[in-house]
């Protein structure tokens, strides 16, 4: 098969490009694709048109991968051709060129059979692979079929196969293998799983005789137990009458005694309590009563002592504590009184005093007229002080308002000064200045700075015409110094001169064509007009330069003057700005009367004037502010005259006047007041002894005679201790009587109580049948004593009902009469050894059932039944290892059979063709290849020198091994060509390590082979291009520039 | 006699092989080894929790109690017990022993409770259950090969009863099955018989139902060859005639073949993939139950170079993926490639080179005996030290058997094809 065209119609990077590769007719297809163009790339792509695009595929970055697309045209040997499309997909992938789906194997009898990876195998060769190969040759040391085989089928390491498969083998098993071996160890396994199931299986015979071994076990057992039962019962009996008999033996001596007591009369338990409690009741009784007794009558005595005055006593007690304060009170004023007649006299005097200071016309009576109200007081005090504010006030008025005055007369005078000449505004004008009209001062600056601008212009323009004239007067300079080196002949001279001449040679011509002979010119002088208009001719062509400069002054001169002329002008057209400026600035002025200077002063003037005008603003203001002032001091006066008329003073008194007046008087009307209170607390003093002394008297005649004589403070101090006397003997009397009543009614319950005790001794006298209390306390102990005897007894007799097991007191008593306690001691010591032995035995046959169950099989479980299972496992591991050993050693001799049955078939053609390829391939360095045999007598490849001498592969280099593979493989790749469908052999920058020389000899071989199978060689390097020209010349090879297509 | 109007139940079970492993599961890391210990007698417990769930008053047990050389009484003793606990629900117990049980050493010590009884072996017997209407004939092997034909020497139906024959027999030969009490359909129907519960043969079969013929397999499967339900039947007699037939499934441990086909995958991945659902779907199918399943690929696949050049790594693979579908509940019995390579053998083998060659030799191979064994030598070395349970019994290689040969080259040759064109492994 040929590829002949390859479409990449949709892969990788590619979109339409097409290869038209070569036909039978041999050459080589060089496929050139610098890094990047898509070298790679495209070798995919082929694969991908012959086997289909993988699933993965890492080209489907421009197109998607559904787009995927690969055309080619193939041929096969015998000329049958086939075009399709590849795309991506599962199935369907192969189209035709209508687009309609082929079969998937269309492409079959052009591979003949062979698969992708064979494909790339036999037919694919990189520099990578061809390294690979070179070193598996010597790695198989040349043996001649490992390496006929490995060029055949395109496999480098037929060698490794070999090892990976015996190794692989030798893994599982070796005859003579360790344990290490997986299928032994598994065997051993196996064995050992084998020999668990054994040991866990337990035989019928084993089973069965453990079961009658348990059975006779159990009957010993229970043999045993029956025995040790009556032993023990045997045991128990003699023990509960050896338990018994000292029971009875109390019993008898009990009964024995309570037989000699007698008849007895029972009393109650607590018979001697009772008696000696009801004793101790009647005396205890007795005692108290004679105690109360004798209470009753000290009471009795005391209130036969007690008298109460019960006329003093009716006295009401808001009387008596009415009598006791007026009492305390009296006794105060007899001390306080001489006190406040002292402090009077003193406080009158001060009044007299006062007031002849005030006013020596005043007298007490008089004075009272002056008592103005405290609001009245206050309201005069505050006017007072008004009357100082508003003075102070009004002068700090008037001093700012003589301040301001000044102020404006200063800016007048300043306004005035200033005025500048022609202006004929006067003082009188300044003194109504809001009547003028003046400009404000931003007016004036406005102007200045237009002033300025025009100034600063004009003064450029002064600057421009300096430079100017300058200029001109050294361009002047120049013009001179030039017309001093003579004149300077010009075209204006030289026209001149040559009218001169022409009018010249004119006239002499005429004269000469007339014949006449004319006079002016002279042929002298038409000769010197010609030698002027020549020599004016001829300098100026001479001077140029001079000629040249002298214009050029001219010119600049003229332009200069032209310049001037124009500055001149501006200059006047600015000043003639100014002057209107100016006008227009004064005409502004001229209401004021004023003809302004400078911007500057105009504007220093303006600012001053309106100074002036605020100052008047200020000064009008002040003048409302003091007028103001005035009025509320004129208010004032008219209220001051009215107060002062109270106060008894002029309307003009002054307010200090006033206000001393009125501190005077507050002293004095305190003074007069608090005399007038103390005279009268004196006054109420007395009143109140009056009082009292004829209470007292009155109290004396009713109540209390004693009193009467007395005086009055003594008469009511024994009054009310009297009183007090008898209210406290009253009180002790009425307590007195309580106490005789409760005492009373103790008594009668004691005499009761006596009485009770008294019957209960009589009863206990009754029930003991005795007649005294020593009688009562003998039959009482009798009583006692055969109680605690009956007592015994019966607990005696419960214990012998306990110990009988159900048998009667009798019945003991009767079974007990034989009994030999000594003898049954012996008996009992007798069974205890008996008893122990047997419960030995019986732990013994107890362990031996344990022991045996213990060591039964538990069927519950099989543990024979789970090492079976393991056993299963075994095999089945062991089985599987085995299938694959069966495997890989098939494998491995029958690759070691078809090696050996390939080179016998294919070694002579083989070998002499890549005999006669391998001197081309290394340039004549070896002349051929022959066979020898290795140390295992095998059959090796050699290669001979051009001496004759030969080498094994070991010997040579890794370049020429390379090429050593490669004589092989192609001469392969022509042996099978002959009878198979060749295929194209893919190489894919195979020579990268052939030098130039090697490299041009490895392309014409290929050019040879070409004409057997398709060569199609991939490169990267441009070298190797030009190599394959050289080698094959144009027509032995086609160049496919890939990213140039 | 008058029939009880009443609905009688019997079951009627056979092979137990109590005790006998599980076989072909190859242990590997993470298989679920105690999910599949004591799987026969798990499945028989089941057994006798159905007789007492359903209230049956018989169960038949139609021989192979016991693997024949198993030697374990306990097994035995296992078989007594739990046989106890139908006696007080009034279940009663017919058996006859099997070509297993005639060679088992334990059902010659074994002592039978009275609620069992075993057929004699010298000749047929009758066990009349009066108060059921049903009697029982039958008659137990007496050696493990026993090729008489048992049947046509059972006694003549009893009148106004429910006969049943019990018998061990493979009929006219059933596959994997030896030939043992052989018999005919024919003959069986002749006997006039209701209900023949036989047994010996694995997989359930009705043979017939007029009368009823019926085999109901083993209790558990025990190998890949024994797979989907196991269990017992049920037998519904309702005044003296069969009222219903039913199948009940009781195996512990399902046993199932997940074949994956292997054109349906682009890559070995894939086909871990497609084996995941497989045993997916085998799991489900087991309802609860813990399943052996044996993966099966087949068909030409591009995933066949993989897998034939690392099958241990892929065969680990599934495994893994089994671990993923259902943890304890799995165990992956084995996995086999049957898988072909996409290639065009006929015209690999026409080409004159290298690897024409190999393929025309393997091709010749299969087709020529006396070669393959005489590659057969290469295995003598190990053929002396294989144990016999490897190389005995339905899945015993032979390594002097040139099928084993045979067997082997398609993998061979797909090892050798892929091994030859590989292009991976350069250094």
């Amino acid at each position: 098969m040929r590829l002949r065209e390859l479409r990449l119609l949709a892969y990788g990077p590619f979109a339409g490009e097409t290869l038209t590769l070569g036909g039978s007719t041999g050459g080589v297809d060089v496929v050139f694709g610098p890094n990047e163009a898509g070298k790679s790339t495209t070798l995919r792509a082929i694969f991908g048109f012959l086997f289909g695009i993988p699933e993965n595929t890492q080209d489907a970055h421009r197109h998607a991968r559904a787009d995927l697309r690969v055309g080619a045209l193939v041929e096969s040997a015998r000329g049958e051709r086939l075009s399709a499309v590849r795309r991506k997909g599962r199935k369907a992938t192969l189209l035709a060129e209508d687009g309609k789906a082929l079969p998937e194997d269309a492409l079959g009898p052009f591979l003949g059979g062979v698969s992708a990876e064979l494909f790339n195998a036999m037919f694919g060769l990189d520099h990578v692979t061809l390294r690979a190969s070179g070193r598996a040759l010597l790695e198989g040391k040349g043996s001649v079929g490992e390496s006929l085989f490995s060029a055949g089928i395109g496999a480098r390491g037929i060698h490794a196969v070999r090892e990976r498969l015996r190794a692989e083998a030798d893994s599982l098993f070796t005859p003579r293998g360790r344990d290490q071996k997986a299928i032994v160890k598994a065997i051993a396994e196996l064995r050992d799983a084998k020999r668990r199931v054994d040991e866990a299986s337990v035989t019928a015979r084993a089973a069965l005789a453990q079961e009658q071994a348990l059975r006779e076990a159990v009957r010993e057992r229970d043999l045993l137990r029956e025995r040790r039962v009556q032993l023990s019962a045997e045991r128990a009996a003699i023990e509960r009458l050896l338990e018994i008999s000292p029971h009875l033996a109390e019993r008898e001596h009990v009964v024995e005694r309570l037989e000699r007591l007698g008849d007895v009369v029972f009393l109650g338990k607590d018979a001697a309590e009772q008696r000696k409690a009801a004793v101790r009741a009647r005396d205890d009784a007795r005692q108290k009563r004679r105690r109360i007794e004798e209470e009753v009558a000290r009471v009795e005595a005391r209130l036969a002592e007690i008298v109460v005055p019960e006329g003093l006593l009716e006295l009401e007690a808001s009387v008596v504590r009415d009598v006791e304060a007026r009492l305390g009170r009296h006794a105060g004023a007899e001390i306080d009184l001489p006190k406040r007649k002292s402090e009077l006299a003193v406080l009158e005097e001060a009044v007299t005093s006062t007031l002849a200071a005030i006013d020596p016309s005043l007298t007490r009576a008089s004075v009272e007229r002056l008592r103005v109200g405290a609001t009245r007081a206050s309201r005069i005090r505050r006017a007072a002080d008004d009357r100082r504010a508003l003075g102070a006030e009004k002068t700090r008025l008037r001093r700012e308002a003589d301040a301001r005055d000044a102020e404006r007369a200063a800016i007048v005078s300043r306004l005035l000064a200033t005025l500048p000449p022609g202006s004929t505004l006067t003082a009188a004008d300044l003194a109504a200045p809001k009547r003028l009209v003046v400009p404000a001062p931003e007016a004036s600056a406005l102007h200045g700075e237009a002033m300025a601008a025009l100034s600063a212009e004009r003064t450029a323009l002064a600057r421009d015409a300096e430079r100017a004239s300058a200029r001109l007067r050294d361009v002047r300079r120049d013009r001179e110094a030039l017309a001093l080196h003579g004149d300077v002949p010009t075209e204006e001279s030289l026209r001149a001169a040559r009218a001169d001449r022409d009018a010249r040679w004119s006239t002499l011509r005429s004269g000469l064509e007339a014949g006449t002979r004319v006079a002016e010119p002279t042929p002298a002088e038409f000769e010197r007009a010609i030698a002027v208009a020549d020599e004016t001719a001829d300098r100026l062509r001479r001077e140029a330069d001079r000629v040249a400069a002298l214009a050029s002054l001219t010119a600049e001169c003229r332009s200069l003057e032209g310049e001037l002329a124009e500055l001149a002008a501006r200059r006047a057209e600015v000043e003639a700005r100014e002057r209107q400026t100016i006008a227009a600035f004064r005409d502004r002025w001229a209401e004021a009367r004023v003809v302004p200077g400078s911007a500057v002063e105009a504007k220093a003037w303006s600012e001053r004037f309106l100074s002036l005008l605020e100052t008047d603003v200020r000064r009008g203001e002040l003048a409302r502010q003091l007028d103001r002032i005035e009025e509320e001091l004129a208010r004032w006066q008219e209220d001051w005259a009215e107060s002062m008329s109270l106060l008894g003073l002029p309307a003009r008194a002054t307010a200090e006047e006033a206000v001393t007046l009125l501190d005077a008087t507050r002293e004095l009307f305190g003074q007069v007041d608090r005399a007038d209170g103390i005279r009268r607390r004196i006054e109420g003093m007395r009143r109140d002894s009056l009082a009292f002394e004829e209470e007292m008297r009155r109290l004396a005649e009713a109540r209390f005679p004693e009193a009467r004589g007395l005086p009055v403070a003594e008469g009511a101090a024994l009054l009310l201790r009297n009183w007090e006397a008898a209210r406290r003997d009253r009180d002790e009397q009425a307590r007195l009587v309580k106490e005789r009543e409760g005492l009373r009614t103790s008594l009668r319950a004691l005499v009761a109580a006596e009485r009770d005790a008294e019957e209960r001794v009589a009863a206990l006298l009754a029930a003991g049948k005795v007649s005294d209390l020593d009688a009562l306390e003998a039959a009482e102990r009798r009583s006692e004593e055969a109680r605690v005897l009956s007592g015994d007894r019966e607990r005696v007799e419960q214990r012998l009902t306990e110990l009988g097991d159900g048998a009667s007191v009798e019945e003991l008593a009767r079974r007990a009469r034989d009994f030999d306690p000594n003898r049954a001691r012996a008996r009992l010591a007798e069974l205890e050894g008996e008893i122990e032995r047997l419960s030995e035995e019986l732990e013994h046959a107890v362990s031996r059932i344990a022991t045996i169950e213990g060591g039964a099989q538990r069927f519950e479980q099989s543990r024979a039944a789970d090492a079976a299972e393991d056993l299963a496992e075994c095999v089945a591991k062991l089985r599987g290892q085995t299938e694959r050993y069966v495997r890989v050693k098939l494998a491995s001799a029958v690759l070691d059979r078809e090696i050996e049955r390939y080179r016998q078939a294919n070694q002579g053609p083989i070998v002499d063709r890549a005999s006669a390829l391998f001197p081309r391939l290394t340039v004549g360095r070896y002349v051929g290849l022959r066979v020898g045999y290795g140390e295992s007598d095998d059959a090796v490849l050699r290669a001979i020198r051009p001496d004759g001498a030969d080498v094994g592969v070991e010997a040579l280099s890794d370049g020429t091994r390379d090429q050593l593979y490669l004589a092989l493989r192609l001469a392969s790749l022509e042996h099978h060509a002959r009878s198979n469908e060749p295929m194209p052999l893919v190489l894919d920058d195979v020579l990268i390590h052939f030098d130039d020389e090697r490299s041009r000899a490895a392309i014409e071989v290929l050019g040879d082979v070409s004409r057997t199978t398709q060569v199609l060689f991939f490169t990267h390097h441009a070298r190797l291009v030009e190599l394959a020209r050289e080698a094959l010349g144009e027509a032995g090879v086609r160049v496919h520039r890939l990213g140039a297509v | 006699m008058n029939f009880r109007r009443v609905v009688v139940k019997i079951i009627h079970a056979a092979d137990l092989h109590l005790d006998s492993p599980l076989v072909g599961l190859e242990r590997y890391p993470g298989a679920p080894v105690d999910t599949i210990r004591g799987a026969t007698r798990r499945a028989f417990r089941n057994l006798v929790a159905l007789c007492l769930e359903t209230d049956a008053k018989l169960l038949l047990i139609a021989g192979d109690v016991y693997d024949g050389d198993w030697r374990d009484y306990s097994t035995g003793m296992f078989f007594v017990s739990e046989l106890g606990r139908l006696r007080d629900a009034g279940c009663r117990v017919v058996v006859v022993r099997g070509n297993h049980d005639a060679a088992s050493q334990i059902t010659r010590h074994l002592e039978l409770p009275g609620h069992v009884r075993e057929l004699p072996m010298a000749r047929p017997g009758s066990v009349r259950f009066e108060d059921l209407g049903v009697v029982v004939h039958g008659q137990s092997f007496k050696d493990r090969s026993t090729v008489e034909d048992l049947a046509s020497h059972y006694p003549d139906p009893l009148s106004g009863f429910f006969n049943v024959g019990l018998l061990h027999t493979s009929l006219t030969g059933r596959e994997g099955h030896h030939d043992y009490a052989p018999c005919t359909v024919d003959v069986l129907r002749s006997r006039g018989y209701d209900y023949w519960a036989l047994g010996h043969v694995h997989r359930r079969e009705v043979v017939s139902t007029e009368p009823w013929v019926v085999f109901p397999g083993n209790l558990q499967g025990r190998h890949v060859r024994e797979t989907g339900e196991k269990g017992a039947t049920v037998l519904e007699l309702s005044s003296g005639r069969v009222e219903s037939v039913t199948h009940v499934p009781l195996d512990v441990v399902r046993w199932e073949v997940c074949e994956v086909d292997g054109a349906a995958a682009a890559n070995a991945d894939d086909l871990v993939d497609l084996a995941r659902s497989a045993l997916d779907g085998a799991v489900t199918r087991a309802g609860g139950r813990a399943v052996a399943a044996r993966v099966v690929v087949k068909g030409e696949s591009r995933a066949h170079a993989a897998l034939v050049a690392h099958p241990d790594q892929w065969i680990a693979q599934i495994r893994l993926a089994g671990r993923d579908v259902a943890g304890d509940d799995l165990w992956v019995e084995s996995v086999r490639f049957a898988t072909a390579p996409v290639v065009d053998r006929a015209r690999l083998a026409a080409r004159d080179d290298a690897v024409g060659q190999i393929v025309r030799a393997l091709s010749e191979l299969r087709a020529d005996e006396p070669a393959r064994a005489s590659l057969l030598s290469i295995f003598e070395d190990l053929r002396g030290k294989l144990p016999h349970e490897v190389r005995e019994g339905a899945f015993g290689i032979r390594l002097d058997d040139p099928s084993l040969v045979a067997d082997a080259l398609s993998d061979v040759e797909a090892m050798l094809l892929s091994d030859l064109s590989s292009v991976g492994d350069v250094e």
